[in-house]
């Protein structure tokens, strides 16, 4: 076991898997560090499963280096510091949900006398206790799932990789889910979320990235990214040129339509909250005339659809699997 | 490795297909008996007959009975990692610290642990069968026991191999036509053998080198013929019986087989996408 302890919890460079001459993920470097919930974005093929399973080592890059607590990707020592929910997943229906577990713990090599405890103790964090003795084929959808995080987390590793961990659950499951992966964070874990549910994500991560066509493009602190993309809301006068020019030198303009008492609302992207109280600086300096400004972060939703709509889409198509 | 033999074990017993097989062969064996007394009470006239009645109908039993093993392993077997791919539920296991192929080798003791104490029980019951209703006991029954057993693990083997690369449906066609020219197969060298030419008979040796599961079953049968004197007893049974007996050197070459095969797929896999 040579993984350092401050090595981040993940760590890639120009990680790049191609399915033939399609791309599933191109020339991605990304750095997670340790403790806190990440989440990695994208559309259906952006290629988010298929950079996951090269980080657990079920698939293999093209080119590129990976790197998992300090050790390189795949290697049986970095899959012991790792817990895995795939994303679609069936574990056979002729095993109870605690057999299931029991041979998982085998596999990860935890003594028998611990395994009766952290099992016990997995399924009453995941509400199973009472399942246990069933049938994983009488399982509901939302129950498997349950059972897949429980598996993730059985061992309790250091960094547990989710693909789509609340895509089964009903409002409440996925509420126990959140405050499930809160308190793994509270506790020191890493948690790398795969999701397209983004108004959790907003809930609950500390950074993001999103990939598009098999590329990067963000990644940072969502407080970071959030900011970044600040939306102003002015009023102006409706014929008041002078106003309309100096905003279109401060941002993006959105949109812009009549309020009422006929002033005009613009929407404009900013840079950053400093950026703000340039706007009314610029507008006044201009000799406009400025009847209101409200700034107000956007909603990661409205950054992601931004971000995966813009520009042309990377060469290649989606690769294999669904994210 | 013990973890996975463990699991598979437990899946193959319970799974339907086992159970299914369980009810069949018990139909079967009953059938056997009652159809064997039958026919040797009957054929007790002829005292040539007679007498070779007893061998040829424990014979008759082993055949059938073989298929019945070699098509099970070829059924438990068929989607042992293209299927778990297929359902995602290889992917968390091969993201636990064991090495895959110490899945795949465990899932081979696993299914050839069930699969030997099938034949072995299922052949067993055969030869009690057969001595009950026609009062003839087959010498040498751990040898004949043995050699039988390993006509599945040969199976096994080769399925296990298929399903490493091959879609589930694809690997359980495949499989089974290749079990289907190999009887075939056996047929041929005994045709070639008793009536020519040669070369069928060589065709017959080449197939049996692509999959020597029916040499396997030939072997255990030249084991029984051996201990019957007169040589037209030893042919009564034509293509299904033994007029040319496979060597030993042909018995050391399927377990080397069976071994090649399994490393060969525990290769595969483990460099496979999952």
């Amino acid at each position: 076991m040579t993984g350092g302890v401050t090595a981040p919890a993940v760590e890639t460079r120009n990680l790049t898997r191609y399915f033939g001459a399609k791309v599933g993920c191109a020339g991605i470097t990304l750095t997670v560090p340790r403790g806190g919930i990440f989440a990695l974005l994208g559309c259906n093929g952006a290629g988010k499963s298929t950079f996951v399973k090269m980080l657990v080592g079920l698939i293999r890059p093209t080119s590129g280096d990976a790197r998992v607590m300090g050790l390189p990707a795949g290697d049986i020592d970095a899959r012991r510091r790792i817990g895995f929910l795939p994303e679609n997943f069936r574990y056979p229906e002729w095993a109870t949900g605690s057999e299931v577990l029991g041979f998982h713990a085998a596999l990860a090599g935890m003594a028998p006398v611990r395994r009766r405890g952290r099992i016990a103790a997995v399924l009453d964090l995941v509400g199973l206790r009472e399942d246990a003795r069933r049938l994983v084929g009488g399982y509901s959808k939302g129950m498997q799932q349950r059972l897949g995080i429980a598996c993730a987390i059985l061992d309790d590793p250091p960094l547990v990789f989710l693909d789509e961990p609340t895509s089964a659950l009903d409002p409440l499951g996925r509420r126990e889910m959140r405050e499930l992966l809160l308190r793994l964070r509270a506790e020191g874990h890493t948690v790398f979320l795969n999701s397209h549910l983004l108004s959790e994500i907003e809930m609950i991560s500390d950074r993001v990235a999103v990939i598009r066509s098999g590329r990067l493009v963000a990644d940072g602190p969502l407080e970071e990214l959030l900011d970044a993309s600040l939306e102003a809301e002015v009023r102006v006068a409706a014929d008041d040129r002078a106003a309309l020019e100096a905003l279109a030198a401060c941002g993006r303009i959105l949109a812009r339509d009549v309020a009422e008492g006929g002033l005009l609302r613009v929407r404009l992207a900013l840079a950053g909250r400093s950026a703000v109280p340039g706007v009314a600086e610029a507008v006044v300096r201009a000799g406009g005339r400025l009847f209101g400004l409200q700034a107000r972060s956007r909603s990661l939703e409205d950054v992601f659809i931004e971000l995966v709509a813009e520009g042309p889409a990377a060469a290649g198509g989606p690769g294999e699997g669904t994210g | 490795m013990r973890a996975v033999a463990a699991f598979t074990f437990k899946e193959a017993l319970r799974r339907r297909l086992v159970l299914a097989a369980g009810v069949l062969t018990s139909a079967f064996l009953a059938l056997f008996g009652f159809v064997a007394h039958a026919a040797v009470a009957h054929a007790a006239r002829d005292p040539l007959i007679g007498a070779a009645g007893g061998v040829a109908w424990a014979m008759v039993g082993v055949f059938l009975a073989r298929s019945f093993s070699g098509l099970l392993a070829i059924l438990v077997s068929v989607g042992a990692i293209s299927g778990e791919i297929e359902s995602g539920s290889l992917q968390s296991v091969f993201v636990r610290p064991t090495r895959r192929s110490s899945v795949l080798f465990g899932k081979f003791l696993g299914y050839g642990v069930m699969l030997v104490c099938y034949t072995a029980a299922l052949q067993g019951a055969v030869l009690v069968v057969a001595w009950a209703a026609t009062g003839v006991s087959v010498g040498r029954p751990w040898e004949v026991l043995g050699l039988l057993c390993l006509e599945p693990l040969v199976l096994l083997s080769l399925t296990l191999f298929g399903s490493t690369f091959l879609p589930t449906l694809a690997n359980g066609a495949a499989a089974v036509l290749l079990y289907g020219v190999c009887v075939i197969g056996g047929f041929i060298e005994q045709i070639g053998a008793l009536a020519g030419p040669r070369a069928l008979e060589q065709v017959g040796i080449v197939i049996s080198l692509v999959l020597p599961a029916d040499a396997m079953y030939r072997k255990a049968f030249s084991v029984v013929a051996d201990q019957v004197a007169n040589p037209v007893l030893r042919q009564l049974l034509g293509p299904m019986g033994n007029v040319v007996a496979p060597s030993w050197a042909m018995v050391v070459y399927g377990v080397c087989y069976i071994v090649a095969l399994t490393t060969l797929a525990a290769w595969v896999v483990s460099r496979r996408d999952v």
